[in-house]
């Protein structure tokens, strides 16, 4: 089985991949990348951003994908920038696949009660790591 | 129907018979293609369109390694559609596909060359179409070459063709065996040991890249990838089949060593970044290149956003930024550097003597974005 968990930061993504074998062993391949949009306002841009997501997704093949979801509501430093929602829209817009979206409080109260048998590879990657640790455990 | 004039005697007189007695489609030319059947082109009469009917050796009990039946299974923009699929009896089978107006990659290289950019929105529809031979098919190519791409003139999208030696990955790990289709092609670990995994494909795109970017690649010449001493020994074999076993030994072993992609070939005006990516792709160890075509995509995507756009011609070298600021550069005679620029299409070009004569600092002035 494999998972794959999303943090959106302002115009970066962050991927993790997480793969079950088939003695329950959990471990994070390669495929794990970041991608990002320099210029959301380049339509080009966006467009390749949508074609490398999709290239990944499909060359992945993951059972399970999610977003950390943002709170769009947030206000001052709590805000979320927009342009991460661009971008969450250009990921949802998958269609081989249903694309989740799941609360850093839902992943956190499932961590407290369950230890993690690995940690992320990169710090930058925990979040996304978190996420997907989730997925292939639920 | 077949337009008078047209010699097709090498066809087999079924296949002759069939074309002649079709009403569908006008029939205007015939290729032989050896082992790789007979094609012709026609026009379908009452649609219109230009299509292309390929006849191979083939039996009534059609098997899924067949191109035209993996063809038959694939939509995608970037891989070849096939329009009907039919057993000929005794020994043929035909598939119908649209023709490409373009015709062939390895043409577009030869007849005008690509600009930077064409050469990496190419390699882009390629990996895209990559990833669904890859990832919904678990098949892998085997024979991606730049007389293996169509291109749309339309624009110039690529399209995928020639799925005769496509083979199907079990599992992700587990190799396949090579095709012998294309030699210069092959990567190290085919040629070493018979085997063929996903990131040879991306091996394979690699060289597509590096030949459209300007790296030395002998195709019609390979005896050039010899050094003194290989050509001396070349040189003094007498009997041609003895000669091109001796060339066809020095190639393998050059691909044995993983030499015979040369990243410091490409031009001199090329950032630093295109080697890097020309290296990864076509690293020695499969195992270090792109793990699949979308990380391979990611990266160039960044040149696209990156790099400024670099056009040869006979005269100059243009370098054109996406705000439409453009430079050209090129030597006199004498070998002096001039370098101009304009900040539009519209604007007269200008001289610029900030490079001081280097060509070196020309380069690295018009890259600027």
């Amino acid at each position: 089985m494999k998972t794959i968990g999303i943090q959106i930061k302002s115009n970066e993504i962050i991927l993790v991949v997480l793969l079950k074998d088939e003695n329950g062993s959990i471990t994070q391949t390669k495929e794990s990348s970041k991608f990002k949009v320099d210029d959301h306002n380049q339509q080009e841009q966006i467009k390749q951003f949508r074609n490398q997501v999709n290239s990944f997704f499909d060359s992945v093949g993951a059972d399970k994908i999610a977003i950390v979801a943002r709170n769009a509501k947030g206000k001052g430093l709590m805000s979320p920038s927009p342009v991460s929602f661009k971008l969450e829209g250009v990921i949802q817009l998958y269609e081989k696949t249903q694309i989740e979206l799941v609360s850093k409080k839902t992943i956190d109260a499932y961590l407290k009660k369950n230890e993690k048998e690995i940690t992320a590879e990169k710090i930058l990657q925990n979040d996304s790591f978190d996420l997907a640790y989730y997925l292939i455990k639920n | 129907m077949i337009v008078e004039g047209i010699n097709d005697d090498i066809a087999s007189d079924s296949v002759k018979k069939f074309v002649r007695e079709n009403r569908d489609i006008l029939i205007y030319e015939f290729v032989n293609r050896g082992n790789n059947g007979d094609v012709y082109f026609g026009k379908r009469v009452k649609l219109g369109d230009e299509v292309v009917l390929k006849f191979y050796f083939s039996n009534d009990n059609y098997d899924d390694k067949e191109e035209a039946v993996i063809l038959n299974q694939i939509d995608h923009p970037n891989i070849l559609k096939i329009y009907d699929l039919k057993f000929f009896p005794p020994f043929f089978a035909y598939f119908l596909s649209p023709k490409i107006k373009g015709g062939d990659l390895q043409n577009v290289i030869d007849s005008n060359g690509v600009s930077t950019r064409t050469a990496l929105k190419i390699i882009e529809g390629i990996l895209m179409g990559l990833t669904e031979f890859h990832s919904k098919h678990q098949l892998v190519h085997r024979d991606l070459k730049p007389g293996n791409i169509l291109i749309s003139s339309d624009n110039l999208t690529p399209i995928i063709a020639d799925l005769g030696a496509v083979k199907k990955i079990k599992n992700a790990n587990d190799p396949v065996t090579a095709s012998k289709s294309t030699f210069l092609y092959l990567p190290p670990e085919s040629v070493i040991k018979n085997e063929y995994y996903y990131e040879s494909d991306i091996y394979q795109v690699g060289i597509i890249l590096f030949q459209m970017l300007g790296g030395s690649f002998h195709l019609e010449n390979p005896s050039m990838w010899c050094n003194k001493k290989e050509k001396k020994e070349l040189d003094q074999i007498c009997i041609p089949s003895k000669k091109q076993e001796k060339l066809d030994e020095i190639i393998t072993n050059k691909i044995r060593s993983g030499k015979l992609i040369d990243s410091s070939t490409l031009p001199a005006h090329l950032d630093q970044n295109f080697k890097k990516v020309i290296n990864k792709a076509t690293n020695f160890h499969y195992e270090k290149r792109y793990s699949n075509p979308s990380l391979f995509l990611k990266d160039i995507h960044k040149l696209l956003r990156s790099q400024p756009d670099y056009n040869v011609t006979e005269d100059f070298l243009y370098i054109s930024h996406q705000s439409g600021k453009e430079f050209r550069i090129s030597k006199t005679p004498k070998m002096d550097v001039i370098m101009e620029k304009r900040a539009d299409k519209k604007k007269e070009w200008r001289k610029d003597n900030t490079h001081e004569g280097s060509i070196t600092k020309a380069y690295e002035i018009a890259k600027k974005m």
